[in-house]
C-alpha cells in the first residue's frame, strides 16, 4: 500500500456524477459486469450500498466479495475509494 | 448446526436487524441487497460464539469464582432487561430517541402475549416492513419455541464487536483494560435497572411464573452464586411449571450465559445515549455486592474444594467427635495425674479393717489397744487419722519435691502438739488414747500406706511401736507416697539431667584431655621438625661450604644462624638453634666444632669433615635425586587442563635396563609431590625416556606439575607436558585408574635432597664395605 492508484485519485478528485461502476477503484471490466448484473450499474448505487452498510469496512468488503466475487484487494480498493470520496464530497 | 438451528434465512428483515443490534452492530437497514450479507455475518458470529462457548463451558462447569458469577449475573440481568425492556419501551414510547436495545424473542412472545400484540402493532408501523412478515412471524411463533433467546442473546465475539464499532468511544475504551470493561458493564447493569421495571410491566402483562422467574433473576447479586452453581436445578424449578420441553433449551441457555463477558459492554455501546455516569460511581457499584458475597462464597468454595479433595464433609463430624473424645480423656488423665492425692477423705469407717473389742474382757485388763479397738474410740481414732494424713502427705511432698532437709515423718509428740493446737478442747489423755488406737488401725490397714517409723526413718513393726510407745519416740511416715505429677516429673527430670550432665561433663573432660594431648604431641612434633629442618640446613650449608671452598670449610656458627633464621624469627627460634647445635656437637661426628678467631673475635665455628662432597655422592648414587628448582615460582600452572602428564628427562637411555628404574622413578615422583597428591598410575616409556603419570584429577596433575616441572633431577632438567586422558589410555590401556593411589615403596624419602646426608653416609660406608651397599639396594627395592 505504497500509495493510491491513478484510478482512485481520478475518482476521488471530482463528484462522481453518473460515472459507471467501472470507474471505481478496484472494479474492472469483470467486476463491473457482475455488479451491473446484480443491478449496480452506476457508481452511485455502489455508494448507496456503501452508505446503507453505514460505511462499515468489513461489511462492505464482504458484500463486494459476495455480489461480484471481488478479491480482498479489489474490495479493499473499492472501499477505500468510496471512503475517500465521501470524506471529500459527502 | 447453524443450518438446522437457526432460521436466519426465513427471518424477517426486522428480526435480522434486531439480531444484529443484539450483537452490537449498528442498526443496519436490511434490504434486498444487504440481507444476504447480514445473514452471513450473523451466522459467522454465531459460529464463533458457539465455539467459544463450547470451550468455556468446560471451564464454567467447574467452580465459579466470584468474578465469573458476577459476570454471569450481570449478563443475565442485562439480557432480561433488554428483552423486556424492549417491549416496555416499544409499548410506551416507541418513537423515543433510544432505540430498542434488543430483540423481543419469540418465546417471550408466546408467554407474554400482550407483548406480542404490542410488537405486532409496532412492527406494522415499521418503515421497513417486509411483505412476508405476518406469515413469517406466525410461523415463528410456532417454530421459534426451539430458538431459545440466549442463542440470540449470547452469540457475539469480542473481536468482531470491536471491529464493528470503530467509532464508538466506549468500545475503544473497552479494549483498554479489564477494569474499564467491568466498569462499563456495571454501569450498564445499573442502566438496565433503570430502563427496566420488571414488576410493573410483568404484573400487568405476563404470567405469574415468568414474573417470579424474572424477579428471581433480579434478586440481589449476592444470592446469584447459588443459582449459578446449579443451573439445571434452578432451571427445572422455574420452568417445569410452564413446559418441561423447554428445560433442555434452558440448560443450554444457562450454559451459554456463562460464556463471554464482553457482550454486556458491547450492548452498552449500542445505546446512543447512555446515561452519563462517572467511572468512579460505576466502579463503586460493582465491588459492593461482591464484597458482600466474597467471605461466604470464599468459605463455601474452600469447603467444596476440600470436600472434593479429601472428602472433608463426610469425615468432618467423626473426626471432630473423635478428637473431642481424645481431648476429654487427655484432660481427665492430666487432671488425675496432677491432683495430689487426698488421703484424708479416703479414710472412713467403712473401708477400715478393725476388730471391736469385747468390752468385758479387755476393759478390765486395760490393755485394749493391742489387738482390738473399742467401739467408742473408733471415731476418735479416725478423726485423728484425718488430721494426721494430710499433714503427712504435705510433709512428704515438701520433702520430696522442695526441700529434702525437712523431715517427712510425723512424730508422736508432734501429733499431740498438732492436735492440741488445732483442737484445744480435746485433752491430752484423750489424744494419746486416740493415738494408740491409730497405731493399731495403721497396723491393721496397710492400704493407707502409712507406716510407723523410728527417728531415722526405718520402718517399725507393730511390736516395736508398742515398745516405743511409752517414750513416744516413734513417728509416722508415708514411705511410698504417690506424688503429684508435676513433682514426680520434676524429680525424674532432675535425675535425668543429673545423669546427662555427669556424662556430658565427663565427656567434655575426656575430650579436653585428648585435645591437650594432641596439642602437646603437635607441639613436640613441630619442635622436632624445626630442629630437623635446621639440622638439614646447617649440614647443607656446611657441605656446600666444604665443597666450594675445601681449604676454608669453617663456618661461624652465629653467622650461619643469622643466615638461616630470618631476623624476626631469631629470638623465637633461638631454642631450636641451640638444640640443633647441641645435637650436632654431641651426635654428629662429621661436623666438627672448634673455637677460632675470626675478625679478631673468638667465636664458635664448625666445618664439614666428611671426606666425600655432595657432588661425588650425586655421581655415584644409584638413587636419583631432586636437586633444586631451576626457576622461581612463576612456573606454576593455574588451571591444569588434564589429569595426565608426560614427564621428560627423568632418566637416560642407558638406565633403561635398570630393573629398578620404575620403582626409583615412581618413588622419586611420589616423594617429591607429597602424600596429598593422588597419583593413580605411573608408566615409563623406555624408548623415548618419558614418564607418564596419571593423576586422580586435574588438580593433582597441577600439583605434580608445580612440584616437578623445572626441577633438576639427577642432573637433568625435568620438563612436563600435559597429556589428554584418551591419549594416555590409548597408550596404556590396562593402567590402573584408581581409586587406590600409588604410595612410595619406602618411607626413606631417598630422592629428596635433604636426605643426601643420610644417603651420603651410606655411600661412605659403602666404600668401606661392599656388603652395606647390598643392604641398601635391598632396602630400595
Amino acid at each position: 500500500m505504497s500509495g493510491t492508484s491513478q484510478k482512485h485519485r481520478n475518482f476521488v478528485a471530482e463528484p462522481m456524477g453518473d460515472k459507471p461502476v467501472t470507474e471505481l477503484a478496484g472494479v474492472g471490466e469483470t467486476l463491473g459486469g457482475r455488479l451491473e448484473a446484480a443491478g449496480f450499474d452506476k457508481a452511485y448505487t455502489v455508494l448507496g450500498q456503501y452508505l446503507i452498510l453505514k460505511k462499515d469496512a468489513e461489511l462492505f468488503k464482504e458484500w463486494m466479495k459476495d455480489v461480484c466475487h471481488a478479491s480482498s484487494k479489489q474490495a479493499s480498493d473499492c472501499y477505500q475509494c468510496l471512503n475517500d470520496w465521501c470524506e471529500e464530497f459527502l | 448446526m447453524n443450518r438446522t438451528m437457526d432460521n436466519l434465512e426465513q427471518l424477517p428483515d426486522e428480526e435480522l436487524q434486531q439480531r444484529l443490534l443484539q450483537f452490537g452492530f449498528p442498526r443496519l437497514p436490511v434490504t434486498g441487497t444487504t440481507r444476504k450479507i447480514i445473514i452471513k455475518k450473523l451466522r459467522n458470529i454465531m459460529n464463533n460464539e458457539k465455539a467459544k462457548l463450547r470451550r468455556e463451558t468446560k471451564y464454567a462447569t467447574r467452580y465459579s469464582s466470584d468474578e465469573d458469577s458476577s459476570d454471569v449475573d450481570s449478563r443475565k440481568k442485562q439480557q432480561r432487561a433488554t428483552t423486556v425492556g424492549a417491549s416496555t419501551v416499544r409499548t410506551s414510547s416507541y418513537n423515543s430517541q433510544m432505540p430498542p436495545p434488543a430483540t423481543t424473542t419469540i418465546r417471550r412472545a408466546t408467554t407474554i402475549t400482550s407483548n406480542v400484540g404490542n410488537i405486532g402493532g409496532m412492527t406494522s408501523s415499521s418503515p421497513i416492513q417486509d411483505s412476508k412478515r405476518s406469515p413469517e412471524s406466525s410461523r415463528n411463533l410456532r417454530n421459534s419455541i426451539y430458538v431459545p433467546p440466549p442463542i440470540l442473546a449470547t452469540d457475539s465475539d469480542d473481536d468482531i464487536d470491536y471491529s464493528y464499532r470503530p467509532n464508538n468511544s466506549i468500545n475503544s475504551r473497552l479494549s483498554a483494560s479489564p477494569s474499564v470493561r467491568s466498569s462499563i458493564r456495571s454501569s450498564y447493569s445499573t442502566n438496565a435497572n433503570y430502563l427496566f421495571t420488571p414488576d410493573k410491566s410483568l404484573d400487568e402483562s405476563s404470567s405469574s411464573s415468568t414474573a417470579s422467574y424474572l424477579r428471581n433473576r433480579y434478586k440481589p447479586l449476592g444470592q446469584k452464586i447459588n443459582v449459578d452453581s446449579s443451573p439445571p436445578v434452578t432451571n427445572g424449578n422455574h420452568r417445569s411449571g410452564e413446559n418441561s420441553l423447554y428445560s433442555s433449551d434452558f440448560t443450554q441457555r444457562l450454559l451459554k450465559l456463562r460464556g463471554d463477558t464482553i457482550r454486556d459492554s458491547v450492548y452498552k455501546g449500542s445505546y446512543p445515549t447512555p446515561p452519563p455516569r462517572e467511572p468512579s460511581d460505576v466502579v463503586y457499584q460493582v465491588p459492593e455486592p461482591q464484597q458482600n458475597i466474597s467471605p461466604r462464597a470464599a468459605f463455601s468454595n474452600l469447603i467444596n474444594r476440600l470436600d472434593e479433595q479429601y472428602g472433608v464433609k463426610q469425615t468432618l463430624i467423626p473426626c471432630v467427635l473423635l478428637s473431642a473424645l481424645i481431648v476429654f480423656f487427655a484432660l481427665v488423665s492430666v487432671m488425675y495425674l496432677t491432683i495430689s492425692p487426698d488421703l484424708a477423705n479416703t479414710i472412713s469407717e467403712r473401708n477400715t479393717f478393725y476388730k471391736i473389742c469385747d468390752s468385758d474382757v479387755h476393759s478390765a485388763v486395760g490393755f485394749s489397744q493391742l489387738t482390738c479397738i473399742e467401739q467408742g474410740n473408733l471415731n476418735g481414732a479416725l478423726e485423728l487419722l484425718r488430721v494426721i494424713t494430710p499433714e503427712l502427705q504435705k510433709r512428704t511432698e515438701y520433702h520430696k519435691c522442695k526441700d529434702s532437709t525437712v523431715p517427712f515423718t510425723l512424730g508422736a509428740k508432734e501429733i499431740v502438739r498438732l492436735v492440741q493446737a488445732s483442737h484445744p478442747h480435746i485433752n491430752v489423755r484423750q489424744t494419746i488414747r486416740d493415738l494408740h488406737n491409730v497405731e493399731y488401725l495403721i497396723h491393721q490397714n496397710p492400704q493407707w500406706k502409712i507406716s510407723p517409723v523410728d527417728a531415722d526413718g526405718n520402718p517399725l513393726t507393730f511390736d516395736q511401736v508398742l515398745a516405743l510407745r511409752d517414750a513416744q519416740a516413734y513417728s509416722f511416715a508415708i514411705l511410698n507416697p504417690r506424688l503429684p505429677f508435676t513433682c514426680s516429673l520434676y524429680n525424674k527430670l532432675q535425675k535425668f539431667f543429673l545423669y546427662v550432665g555427669i556424662i556430658g561433663i565427663s565427656l567434655v573432660a575426656v575430650g579436653g584431655l585428648y585435645m591437650v594431648y594432641k596439642l602437646i604431641v603437635r607441639y613436640r612434633q613441630s619442635k622436632r621438625d624445626t630442629v630437623a629442618y635446621l639440622n638439614d640446613e646447617i649440614i647443607n650449608n656446611l657441605m656446600r661450604k666444604a665443597a666450594s671452598n675445601p681449604d676454608e670449610p669453617l663456618v661461624v656458627v652465629n653467622h650461619l644462624r643469622d643466615k638461616l633464621i630470618p631476623l624476626h624469627k631469631r629470638r623465637k627460634m633461638e631454642w631450636a638453634w641451640n638444640e640443633t647445635i647441641r645435637f650436632l656437637q654431641q651426635n654428629d661426628s662429621r661436623v666438627q666444632f672448634e673455637v677460632g678467631i675470626r675478625n679478631g673475635e673468638e667465636c664458635l665455628m664448625m666445618k664439614w669433615v666428611d671426606t666425600i662432597s655432595p657432588e661425588q655422592i650425586g655421581q655415584r648414587s644409584p638413587i636419583k635425586k631432586w636437586h633444586s628448582p631451576a626457576f622461581d615460582n612463576t612456573n606454576k600452572i593455574v588451571n591444569p587442563p588434564t589429569p595426565c602428564l608426560k614427564i621428560r628427562y627423568m632418566f637416560d637411555k642407558h638406565e633403561a635396563n635398570n630393573p629398578n628404574l620404575k620403582t626409583i622413578i615412581q618413588d622419586a615422583i611420589l616423594e617429591k609431590v607429597g602424600s596429598d597428591c593422588k597419583i593413580y598410575d605411573i608408566q615409563l616409556d623406555k624408548v623415548n625416556c618419558w614418564v607418564y603419570v596419571r593423576c586422580a584429577s586435574d588438580k593433582d596433575a597441577g600439583i605434580v606439575h608445580d612440584k616437578i616441572n623445572g626441577w633438576w633431577f639427577d642432573k637433568r632438567l625435568v620438563s612436563i607436558k600435559f597429556l589428554r586422558l584418551e591419549r594416555y589410555l590409548s597408550r596404556f590401556s590396562n593402567s590402573s585408574s584408581g581409586p587406590t593411589c600409588l604410595r612410595p615403596s619406602n618411607t626413606k624419602n631417598l630422592s629428596m635432597s635433604q636426605c643426601e646426608m643420610r644417603d651420603a653416609n651410606a655411600m661412605h660406608a659403602m666404600e668401606d664395605d661392599d656388603d652395606d651397599l647390598e643392604d641398601d639396594e635391598m632396602d630400595d627395592d
